[in-house]
């Protein structure tokens, strides 16, 4: 059967006219060598559109809150929609800027300066450029995430278990430097040394312009040690003299691991506020995370303290955090999370809140 | 009797679910440009697709390669090298991206074009199914996994 199948198919072969003479076969070759060399052409072309294009990503998130906090009413909340411009400009060259609407953004103006229907915020959350001269040295000058401990930088909705932040973050070292960095990694014997050294406007001085003479400086230095599934520890520094003359050191420590499907994470940071004309005072704060993995399923505790004044007696808060997470797929994931919040001073009732939120990443 | 029916549902679902898993995943070779003399252990491996080793000893820029995030051999290669899951390896991937921390972006391509570039291009890295390779010019396998 198969031999007078294959005997038909070189019958017909032999009649087709197409493949009748070697001069044929000869123009067929030529005429594919011409289109492999249009589409090689059409490629090169598409590459090249490609890589002189913005690319545009980006993450949202929903969210529905529970709390059990005086005055509070459970609701829905549009958290987050950011987006993100990146362009690489040549392979040394590259930007970045993430614009970021806040709470179901949104703005209305009118002839009467009537805001009152307007909700919501946009940042300008980072903006940067970024000169790689080799691994070990990079310039980044613009806006950018403090580099200081875990949670500063990686912090999208995303890819941290909870919506809710650990209580010192953003409350001792600043969200985000106006200034210029210098940053890079090198191995040696087997561990990663990751550093950034940076110097910006300060904490109270952000945008165009900087009301004082002082400026912010800042170092993190962290080591990827060649052990366990991820083994990382790292140290922050950042030192400014604001706007009201208080002159501010902080200090932090921080360190991840993965065992397995055990993650551990934890971060540490005291400040040190030296205002001119005040008593001195240090901030202070602590969590420690573990996350525990089970095919697409992270359960998780957290334990969160936090004291934003020592000078004050019974200042301190913490929260308890009970964490579930499904990951959909990489770029989607469901949370649930409970947090307890208690605090020191014991007529400061304490509370719980609940969020379940869906966060995405939108990709490229 | 009920209880029995509905156990036996689970093991099978169960039995389905690790054999889809596993279905078509075999060897894994990790293959460099065969001009690239350097050679490349695990530990390399692990902080090239880290994100921590982004040049050669020559100096010269590493292309990396991965295969999609639902490729089950990315699930063998993830799991051999970083000891995550593919899944969690590429939202890794992801984060780096988003934060602007990623120093060297990984491309995403199928096997077919990862072998093909990687025959071309002397900076390339990528992994792919053993099968991909044989017979193939360029390329060079730094390392076997299964």
């Amino acid at each position: 059967m198969r031999k007078i199948a294959l005997g038909l198919v070189s019958q017909l072969l032999w009649l087709s006219p197409s493949y009748g003479t070697e001069q044929d076969l000869e123009s067929r070759i030529k005429q594919l060598e011409s289109e492999i060399a249009i589409n090689q052409e059409q490629a090169a072309d598409f590459d090249h559109r490609l890589n002189n294009s913005v690319s545009i990503s980006g993450y949202a998130d929903v969210e529905a809150i529970r709390s059990s906090e005086a005055g509070s009413k459970p609701g829905f909340g549009i958290h987050h929609m950011s987006l993100f411009f990146k362009k690489v400009i040549d392979p040394k060259w590259r930007f970045f800027s993430e614009v970021e609407y806040e709470d179901g953004t949104q703005i209305a103006f009118e002839d009467t300066g009537d805001c009152t229907k307007c909700s919501g915020a946009v940042y300008l959350e980072s903006m940067n450029f970024d000169f790689a001269w080799s691994p070990e040295l990079g310039f980044r000058a613009g806006r950018f995430f403090t580099p200081a401990g875990i949670w500063s930088v990686d912090h999208y909705p995303p890819f941290v278990p909870t919506q809710q932040i650990p209580l010192h973050i953003r409350e001792i070292f600043p969200q985000v430097t106006d200034g210029a960095m210098v940053f890079g990694s090198r191995l040696i014997d087997g561990s990663f040394v990751n550093y950034n050294l940076y110097v910006g406007n300060g904490e109270s001085n952000r945008g165009n312009e900087d009301s004082n003479s002082a400026k912010a400086i800042g170092a993190k230095g962290s080591v990827t040690l060649p052990y366990l599934g991820l083994l990382q520890v790292g140290a922050s520094m950042y030192h400014d003299k604001m706007n009201d003359s208080t002159t501010k050191t902080v200090l932090g420590l921080d360190t991840k691991m993965k065992i397995g499907a055990l993650s551990i994470q934890s971060e540490y940071a005291k400040g040190k506020y030296s205002p001119d004309a005040a008593t001195k005072y240090d901030r202070n704060g602590f969590y420690a995370q573990f996350l525990y993995d089970i095919a697409k399923l992270t359960l998780g505790y957290r334990f969160d303290v936090y004291n934003p004044d020592t000078a004050k007696t019974n200042a301190g808060e913490n929260v308890n955090s009970l964490i579930v997470n499904y990951h959909v797929s990489k770029d989607i994931v469901l949370k649930l999370e409970h947090h307890l919040f208690s605090f020191d001073d014991s007529t400061t009732k304490s509370f719980n809140k609940t969020i379940a939120s869906v966060a995405v990443n939108l990709g490229n | 009797m009920r209880r029995s029916y509905v156990a036996i549902n689970v093991m099978l679902s169960l039995m389905l679910l690790v054999a889809g898993e596993a279905f078509g995943a075999g060897k894994v070779a990790v293959i460099v440009n065969s001009s690239n003399g350097q050679g490349v252990t695990l530990a390399d491996i692990k902080s090239i697709y880290s994100d921590q080793m982004v040049a050669w000893q020559n100096g010269n820029k590493i292309d990396v390669y991965n295969l999609p995030p639902d490729d089950v051999n990315r699930e063998v290669f993830a799991r051999k090298v970083l000891s995550v899951s593919a899944q969690d390896a590429a939202a890794a991937e992801s984060n780096r991206r988003i934060t602007n921390s990623a120093r060297n972006p990984q491309e995403v391509k199928r096997d077919k074009l990862v072998a093909s570039i990687v025959s071309r291009t002397p900076g390339a890295i990528g992994y792919v199914p053993v099968g991909e390779v044989e017979g193939k010019i360029g390329i060079r396998v730094a390392m076997t996994l299964e």
